[in-house]
């Protein structure tokens, strides 16, 4: 522990600052406008189409990452990273060239410079505009001539019209506490060196900062600047009879500020070791079918995995194929318990004190986000969308967020709670009218407990696994805790936040672990504790 | 997969400098122990070696008989600079370590590395691997190594299994060698060499560099590049080998595409190896290239295309480097004698003439150099831990001998110190400095000669000349036709009625093996070297090949691929003459 100590010692805490700079010197802004200037004016392959939508998208950022093993750091690098999407359409809103049922609009060009170098940027943007143009060229009349042998009723638009966005913010550099987290990942992963039972241990720091640039020819001029950094620790080890078991658990912020402190990652280390060395002791999961009580993290995964990603909408692409439902279809219908309304709120900045990193001010295609009800007394009454029209949504709400519909902060919201122990008794009591010596608890994916019908004991079991859950389980709903939180989670280069509390599901059927594992290792592991 | 076992050789081009290798090398230790003070990881992989190989003898079902790892720490420098920009920097604040286990169960007769017949894919790996800590924590190292080195036993336990079975059910395989030579161990420590090169000045100076194609409207894409670095690599078996061994190689390179009015996409790679970074080239041996590249590349636009053809063809120095790594190379790696679906071109061929008298062929990691050039293939130890030897393939056109590794295959019984691997990967039989000889050797004039005279008697109008080739590939497997492909990037008509030569642009030589070597007519007297990376199923490797320039008295050609897209629509912003500049306009 001494070593621990010294290490946290030596960890020191900093801020982000935002460097504040003038718009007017920013090169890169300026290449993409002379450059969009040029094809808007001029670019025309003899007497084809001109593109009737022209959009850049770029990024200019840095990033930082360092990760150790038991104690020992594996990597640390930091560099600058740029990145250019260039979308050009031929066509119009009604039908264009865009690929079918493609969310995200252009693609990553390769190469674009790292510096501010006008010259380099202008010429990477010409090439790449020149090509995506041609190929817009292509893939309209292959979409034309598709169109000309089929029938398609309700063809969705291609692309939605929205009102322009301009908004230039600050730009912002990468300001974060580079001294601080190799240590830290080093002594958060060292806590792992103390359990020889343990097979793996490591320790993850990421961190970037990047600004956001993107011009239309429809009047959209954004830049905009966020940031990330997460911290993410996992372990492994096996049980006795070779069942693998991990554990892992990752913390997001918008800076390294956001984190928490040395102190409670290293808590949070020893807490996973404890529950590891305890997961390997705990008896094996039986086949159950009964009701489940999902506390804090566990009822957000679960609204991560059946709500959050169902909530988009679906697009037969021309040949046919259909898009992934989801929840689509259930507009209008019930999807969740009577007392439950979800709402999206990207514009919200806190809860309860507590920060939502899921908020923004406009989504990846520039479109500004408001408020908006997905369900209603339990009734699906909307879905997130982009500007790729769908069946159900014409128009986009402003969430398109990693190439995709997706949440920004959503919020599960139970018109009657009980306070979470009482939770537990409303558990217990369902346990009792069916019968049943116990009810499942689910603390966190992987954590979940027996909690026995006759002394309320909590006993941990190792193995369990509930298969892929459908999203039907949220319409069995019987009780919401009075404990709603925020749960962030990464989405690549953005993070949506779910509010969620704590739900009792009526019925769930839960299924043994399988009979056979691999070994454990041959010989002890080198590390002693 | 189709493409199983194809060795697909893929080269970037290069022009050779004359380079002095020196290095120092400490001093070889005698004694099998370690030195006092042995780093970090030699101590933590000898912890492990030594308590798996005593305790995995006696657990599991088939008993372990051999172990090793190798651990690599790479120093890489990785610069790029296009149009006068920076596209790349490095960005890694410490090296990367990775290591790779070697576990084998049974007997050195028959262990769980043997062919299992009729499987797809990647037919063995007698072990695992993954990233290290790249700090000195014996402890946190000997973790990394203690998990893989359980599986790598486990994965061979159960391979071996199925040998057995294998044996049982299959026919009687033809090659009933052994699947592992015995050699002596070695134990060489060789000192670490520490990277001198300057980054920061070369991240100034490749962007002014490669500012140098912005003069040329019809260079598109372009870069100028510095890769390379210092490799540490420790190897340790449970048989003794103790090694440690760290070179520094960098190679400077020069890339533009440029399309002709036709659509086809053209481009050129150049590129200067260094052994060191005291010999990396001047700012004006680059442009140099840089000019070269851009004119030649604005020749080829204009060149016509050349129609499928049979016939006589000078193959220039490298090119013919090249031309034998491909045809001749793959096809003389050990492994792929005795495995069963491999084409096994040569295999029964030992002994007998397989191209004309006047060509020798030797294979020598050892060679640091050929006459003055550098050469990229050298090594004192492959990846087994084997001493390199020079090796006689090719004697007066008669096949002696293969590249072996510790795979043995029969009338082979040992290794000669060619098993190779990229880090991470399992070794295999590979190439390293291949150097053609020739007993008629002719000054070009008269290889020149030569060529018109044949194509005169062969009744063709004209014969080619293959001046630069980007890389090729061949396939080797019995799944595919025995044939090659090499991509020729600058290639000249010789008409035999006197009109003046003539670039063409557009083809690929394409042929079968055996028929193309019994064709070579004549040789030059001007060798000289190519460098590149080769690939196959153990990664990918730095090779050298030298060769005179060489008379093939057929040839065939084939159309290349060609992209169906018009050259750009609007000029290079830099070069137009209307300059639109203030916004987006709406």
């Amino acid at each position: 522990m001494a070593a621990l100590a010294a290490a946290a010692a030596l960890l020191v805490w900093s801020g982000v600052a935002l460097a504040q700079e003038q718009a007017d010197d920013d090169v890169l802004l300026r290449a993409l406008e002379d450059e969009m200037a040029r094809t808007l004016a001029r670019l025309q392959l003899s007497d084809m189409e001109r593109p009737y939508y022209v959009a850049y998208a770029a990024q200019s950022g840095a990033s930082f990452s360092t990760g150790a093993d038991f104690g020992a750091l594996t990597h640390e690098s930091e560099g600058p990273g740029r990145s250019l999407s260039v979308d050009v359409r031929v066509g119009d809103y009604v039908l264009d060239s865009s690929s079918d049922g493609g969310y995200f609009f252009g693609r990553f060009g390769g190469g674009l410079c790292l510096d501010d170098n006008y010259d380099g940027i202008r010429f990477r943007l010409w090439l790449n505009t020149d090509s995506e143009y041609k190929e817009a060229l292509e893939r309209l009349t292959r979409k034309r001539a598709a169109l000309k042998s089929r029938v398609v009723q309700d063809r969705p638009d291609d692309f939605s019209k929205e009102d322009p966005v301009t908004l230039i913010q600050a730009r912002g550099s990468l300001a974060l506490d580079r001294e601080r987290w190799p240590g830290a990942v080093k002594a958060v992963s060292a806590v792992f060196r103390e359990a020889p039972e343990l097979q793996r241990g490591r320790a993850r720091f990421q961190g970037f900062a990047t600004n956001k640039y993107l011009l239309s020819n429809e009047g959209f001029v954004l830049r905009t600047t966020m940031s990330q950094a997460s911290f993410s620790l996992s372990a492994d080890t096996q049980a006795e009879d070779g069942m693998p078991l991990g554990d892992a658990d990752k913390f997001l912020g918008r800076t390294d500020d956001d984190l928490p402190t040395d102190e409670a990652l290293l808590a949070r280390a020893r807490k996973m070791v404890g529950f590891l060395l305890a997961l390997r002791e705990a008896p094996k999961a039986e086949d159950y079918t009964g009701p489940v009580l999902f506390e804090g993290f566990a009822a957000a995964s679960v609204f991560r995995d059946v709500l959050a990603s169902g909530l988009r909408g679906t697009r037969e692409t021309d040949e046919g194929r259909r898009g992934r439902g989801g929840l689509a279809d259930k507009i209008g219908k019930r999807v969740l318990a009577r007392f439950i309304d979800v709402t999206d709120d990207p514009g919200r900045t806190e809860f309860q004190g507590m920060p939502l990193f899921g908020s923004y001010w406009v989504d990846d295609e520039g479109v500004k986000a408001a408020a908006l009800k997905l369900v209603e007394d339990g009734k699906l009454v909307a879905l997130y969308s982009t500007r790729t029209p769908t069946k159900q949504v014409k128009r986009s709400n402003g969430h398109c967020r990693g190439g995709q519909p997706s949440a920004g902060n959503l919020f599960v919201e139970a018109s009657v709670t009980l306070p979470p122990e009482q939770l537990k008794d409303r558990l217990i009591e369902l346990v009792k009218d069916e019968g049943l010596p116990y009810g499942i608890l689910v603390r966190r994916m992987g954590e979940v407990y027996r909690v026995y019908a006759d002394d309320r004991r909590e006993e941990l079991i190792r193995g369990a696994s509930f298969g892929a859950l459908e999203p039907r389980l949220l319409r069995d709903i019987v009780a919401a805790g009075a404990d709603a939180a925020p749960y962030h989670y990464d989405l690549g280069d953005s993070m949506m936040t779910l509010v969620v509390p704590s739900i009792l599901v009526e019925e769930l059927d839960m299924v043994k672990p399988p009979e056979s594992f691999p070994k454990t290792p041959y010989l002890e592991s080198p590390l002693r504790g | 997969m189709k493409t199983r076992r194809s060795s697909v050789f893929l080269l970037a081009l290069s022009f050779s400098a004359p380079f002095l290798a020196q290095r120092a090398f400490a001093e070889e230790p005698t004694a099998p122990a370690l030195q006092p003070g042995a780093c970090a990881v030699l101590r933590a992989a000898e912890a492990e070696l030594a308590r798996s190989s005593e305790q995995l003898k006696s657990n599991g079902e088939h008993p372990l008989y051999f172990l090793s790892y190798t651990i690599w720490e790479a120093h890489d420098v990785s610069l790029q600079a296009s149009y006068g920009a920076l596209t790349q920097r490095p960005t890694t604040r410490r090296p990367d370590r990775s290591f790779a286990v070697s576990a084998r169960v049974g007997s050195s007769k028959l262990d769980n590395t043997h062919a299992i017949r009729g499987s797809y894919g990647w037919s063995w790996s007698s072990g695992g691997g993954g990233g290290l800590p790249v700090e000195d924590d014996v402890e946190a190292i000997r973790a990394a190594l203690w998990l893989s080195t359980d599986r790598a036993y486990k994965n061979a336990q159960e391979r071996f299994t199925k040998v057995l079975t294998d044996r049982k059910v299959m026919v009687d395989e033809e090659d009933l060698s052994d699947d592992f030579s015995s050699e002596e161990p070695s134990v060489y420590m060789e000192d670490l060499v520490q990277s001198s090169v300057d980054q920061e000045a070369w991240a100034v100076r490749l962007p002014s560099l490669s500012a140098h194609f912005k003069k040329y409207p019809h260079v598109l894409d372009s870069s100028v590049s510095l890769t390379g670095g210092v490799q540490h690599r420790w190897f340790l078996s449970s048989e003794g080998t103790r090694l440690q061994t760290s070179e520094e190689r960098y190679r400077i390179g020069v890339y533009a595409e440029a399309k002709a009015d036709d659509g086809m996409d053209l481009h050129l790679y150049e590129s200067f190896f260094a052994p060191d970074t005291g010999h990396l080239p001047s700012d004006a041996d680059i442009l140099a290239k840089i000019e070269r590249v851009a004119s030649a590349l604005d020749q080829l636009r204009a060149a016509p295309v050349v129609e499928p053809y049979v016939g006589p063809a000078i193959l220039v120095h490298e090119a013919a480097a090249v031309f034998f790594h491909e045809i001749f190379g793959h096809r003389i790696e050990g492994h792929r004698q005795k495995d069963e679906d491999e084409g096994q071109t040569f295999t029964k061929k030992v002994g007998t003439p397989i191209m004309p008298d006047f060509i020798s062929i030797y294979e020598d990691p050892t060679a640091e150099k050929y006459g003055d050039i550098f050469l990229m293939g050298h090594y004192d130890f492959d990846d087994e831990g084997v001493r390199a030897e020079r090796v006689t393939i090719v004697e007066n056109g008669i096949l002696k001998s293969f590249l072996m590794s510790r795979s043995p295959v029969r009338g082979f019984p040992r290794s000669n110190g060619h098993g190779r691997c990229e880090s991470g990967s399992s070794p295999v039989s590979r190439m390293a400095n291949m150097i053609v000889q020739s007993s008629r050797r002719l000054p070009f004039d008269r290889l020149r000669a030569m060529l018109i005279e044949e194509a005169n008697r062969q009744g063709k109008p004209y014969g080619l000349i293959f001046h630069d080739i980007a890389g090729g590939f061949t396939t080797t497997g019995r799944w595919s036709p025995q044939a090659f492909k090499v991509e020729p990037l600058l290639v000249t008509r010789v008409y035999v009625d006197g009109r003046p030569d003539e670039m063409v642009r557009g083809v690929d030589i394409c042929g079968t093996p055996i028929m193309s070597l019994e064709q070579i007519l004549a040789t030059g007297d001007d060798e000289s070297a190519f460098h590149g990376y080769c690939g196959a199923e153990s990664g990918s490797i730095p090779v050298s090949a030298v060769s005179p320039s060489v008379l093939v008295g057929k040839i065939e050609v084939e159309k290349k691929q060609k992209s169906q897209s018009r050259p750009p629509i609007l000029p290079p912003p830099v070069h137009d003459p209307e300059k639109e500049e203030g916004g987006v306009k709406n």
